[in-house]
């Protein structure tokens, strides 16, 4: 095997590179590059403002400096630890091509080495696309010492990369092929909001001890008398600039991601199998029928509710969208007990819930509509196109308008006005986003529900700008001033509207 | 039914001046075909000649661009709904939930067809023991074999009991057995005075089960009679196979210049 060239390690690469990166280049061309150009600028004009503080001074290698980039270390580390794990039991698992790649002239060890670099690659382009503005602008401005945050952060993503790879290991050994992939998702979304939770679990207290614990905290962090030429501070050290450290950190990294590389390829040359082997569990034969239900909206129900429900991969990425919603609940426990909240906490809370809703409203729809495994049978069935949309709008929408309404009835113990306010929003939220995603979301397989946004930009964009626009008109009528919430409510109608009218046509 | 939709009402299925483009390619030129009510329509042509895309605008999933399609007399233009009710469409790939049982699939797809539930339940397991997947009803689909998905797909396109069944490529990928079983099903539905059209690649099929074949190409019906009136007009002692590669082959060659 050579190392370039067709046939080549770099061959191999290329292609899984590409593949991780691949989004659609179809009709939407344009809309893709204004966004990538708006999202550029965007970037850069951050990087440039964080560029010009930091290009003032020097790094300092003082003990609190070093402490405080630790922690901002340790947060982008659990978000690459999340994205790693999540990017590594994809790889294995839903990209199908691994009979393919096992049966080319390829040692199943280069595959499997191949595959944990390109999870690597992406995780490390990710972040380092994030800070490309402010490393460009370092440059520009001269501030090289700076520019080592660069060569640090794809460490940081070569350690993180491994840990991920030696956690799938360590899951597919312990539960098996079948959980690993259900289990990885789940705690590489639990790692990647692990400091965001954290740092909301205050919440629990009431306020006076809340405070009181922020203050003891900001008071041992100030008393920690770890010497700044600690071995604890050598990844801060590094992100600093300090030459040795840099040097020490980069081969550090290196080596690990390549322990974990090794084993991984090494036990998953034999776990491949088990994965490509792995067949649907067969249910026992009864003689017994149960009767068939009519109608052809519940038909309809039924089936997307019975789809949903027998996929835990699925199911369990759309439940972790919740995640975002328990620091909610910390803040309506606390409530509850301190007797009441402010009116722009009301706002706030109920704009959250009707973002959250209409966020889960499109990801349903998305399943529900644009997922839909058999739509020639569907569309040749003698049901009016508008029905089976409304059937499957509302599979999409019910559950989330409960688990709204619980979240509504939280906020309406405390205020009756506001928590009616919420559900109203919530569901307004939920339903505008689910016809969004009904005109203009592309048909996608369910394996790629994560890559979903890519596929219509219309739809993306379209979504974002009505949950916004619901969010702030309920978070605005839930605080108390209702006659405001008409502007942006008015405004998401109206881009529902627009949507609506340039909805795609059946060929 | 609106009676001012019904054309030809003798026919099973008539399409007159069926037109179908995508972008520059056009699929279907101006295609008139007749199928009698009650035989079994063999539709041949080579890869690309337009028989799915004739298909599927007789099925309601793709809008023709000019022409006019008659099943059983009702327009299936003006009234897709009214066609639809009596007519069933099944593809290459079997379409089919992987998460669904093959119980719940059929209870599902007689719930779009609005078959009242008793009457579904007792086609349904009719049709399961008639394609031997009775012991199977209460595995996934995800679990099924090609043959069994293609069975549990063609159990789907008869619960409702149409008059007219369109297969495209019905024994593709099917091992002997299960085309045998396929192929019994479908002469038994004829015998009972349902219609079918299929579209095959296998010849064999058409030339063995087929009361009339057609041959598209290019979009246009090329020929169409039974096996023995195409191997008249292509010359005696000739196999379907022969007839059809000379026909194709003729049709396809450029007219010479006046």
């Amino acid at each position: 095997m050579t190392i370039r060239g067709l046939g080549g390690f770099l061959f191999l690469l290329g292609h899984e590179i590409r593949l991780a990166f691949r989004g659609r280049k179809d009709a939407q061309r344009g809309a893709r590059l204004l966004l990538m150009g708006f999202l550029g600028l965007a970037l850069f004009g951050i990087g440039w403002a964080a560029a010009s503080g930091l290009s003032q001074f020097e790094p300092s290698l003082t003990s609190p400096v070093l402490l405080a980039t630790s922690a901002g270390i340790a947060f982008v580390a659990t978000l690459m630890l999340g994205h790693a794990l999540i990017a590594a039991t994809d790889a294995v698992y839903t990209r199908g091509d691994l009979d393919l790649l096992l049966s080319s002239p390829f040692s199943p060890w280069t595959v499997m080495t191949v595959r944990a670099l390109g999870v690597a690659v992406q995780v490390a382009t990710t972040y380092m696309v994030m800070i490309s503005g402010l490393l460009i602008s370092l440059a520009i401005m001269g501030a090289w010492k700076w520019l080592a945050i660069g060569p640090a952060l794809i460490g940081l993503a070569l350690i993180t990369t491994g840990g991920g790879l030696f956690v799938a290991m360590a899951l597919f050994a312990t539960i098996g092929p079948r959980a690993t992939r259900v289990a990885a998702q789940v705690i590489g979304a639990f790692v990647g909001a692990s400091i965001f939770l954290a740092f909301q679990s205050q919440h629990f207290l009431p306020r006076a001890e809340r405070e009181d614990a922020a203050n003891a905290f900001i008071e041992r962090v100030m008393q920690v008398q770890m010497p700044a030429d600690s071995p604890l501070f050598l990844p801060a050290r590094a992100f600093l600039g300090d030459s040795q450290p840099l040097m020490i950190w980069t081969i550090a990294s290196v080596l690990f991601f390549a322990a974990a590389a090794y084993l991984f390829s090494r036990r998953f040359t034999a776990d491949a199998a088990a994965i490509l082997a792995l067949g649907p569990k067969r249910r026992a034969f009864s003689a017994r029928t149960r009767p068939f239900r009519g109608g052809v909206m519940m038909s309809l129900v039924r089936k997307e509710w019975r789809l949903i429900a027998r996929d835990p991969v699925l199911l369990s990425q759309i439940l972790l969208q919740l995640i975002y919603m328990i620091p909610l609940v910390f803040v309506l426990y606390r409530s509850s007990n301190e007797g009441g909240m402010s009116a722009g906490m009301y706002g706030l809370m109920a704009g959250a819930i009707a973002a959250i809703s209409a966020s889960l409203a499109g990801s349903l729809a998305w399943i529900t509509v644009s997922a839909e495994d058999a739509p020639d049978l569907v569309a040749a069935a003698p049901v009016e196109r508008r029905h089976i949309e409304r059937g499957k709008l509302f599979a999409a929408v019910w559950p989330v308008t409960l688990l709204a309404g619980a979240a509504a009835l939280g906020i309406a113990r405390i205020d009756p006005i506001a928590g009616l306010w919420t559900i109203a929003g919530a569901i307004a939220a939920s339903i505008s986003n689910g016809l969004v995603g009904v005109w203009h979301q592309e048909p996608g397989a369910r394996k790629d529900f994560r890559r979903r946004p890519r596929a219509s930009w219309t739809a993306q964009l379209g979504q974002a700008f009505v949950t916004m626009s619901w969010a702030g008109a309920t978070g605005l009528a839930a605080a108390g001033l209702p006659v405001l919430a008409i502007i942006p409510a008015v405004i998401a109608l109206g881009v529902l509207v627009a949507l609506g009218e340039s909805r795609r046509k059946p060929a | 039914m609106n009676p001012a939709t019904v054309i030809n009402p003798v026919s099973a299925l008539s399409l007159r001046g069926l037109t179908k483009s995508f972008g520059e390619k056009q699929a279907v030129r101006s295609l008139d075909l007749d199928v009698r009510a009650g035989e079994l329509y063999a539709l041949l042509g080579p890869n690309g000649a337009g028989k799915t895309t004739t298909l599927r605008m007789v099925a309601g999933l793709l809008k023709a661009d000019g022409g006019d399609i008659g099943i059983f007399g009702v327009n299936a233009i003006a009234d897709p709904k009214g066609a639809k009710r009596i007519t069933a469409w099944l593809p290459d790939e079997p379409m089919l939930y992987d998460k669904l049982t093959a119980w719940e699939y059929l209870e599902f797809v007689a719930g779009l067809w609005g078959v009242p539930p008793k009457i579904a339940k007792a086609r349904a397991q009719e049709l399961l023991e008639l394609l031997d997947l009775w012991q199977h009803k209460d595995e996934r689909c995800e679990g099924f074999s090609r043959g069994m998905k293609q069975k549990a797909a063609l159990a789907g396109a008869l619960i409702h009991e149409p008059k007219l069944l369109m297969l495209d490529e019905p024994l593709t990928g099917l091992d002997a057995a299960i085309a045998r079983q396929v192929k019994d099903l479908l002469q038994q539905r004829v015998r009972d005075g349902a219609t079918i059209i299929l579209t095959t690649h296998i010849l064999e099929v058409a030339e063995r089960m087929a009361h009339r074949i057609g041959i598209i190409t290019d979009g246009r019906l090329v020929a169409e009679g039974t096996l023995a009136e195409l191997q008249a007009r292509a010359g005696v002692g000739m196999s379907l196979e022969d007839v059809f590669l000379q026909l194709t082959a003729d049709a396809r060659r450029p007219e010479p210049a006046a």
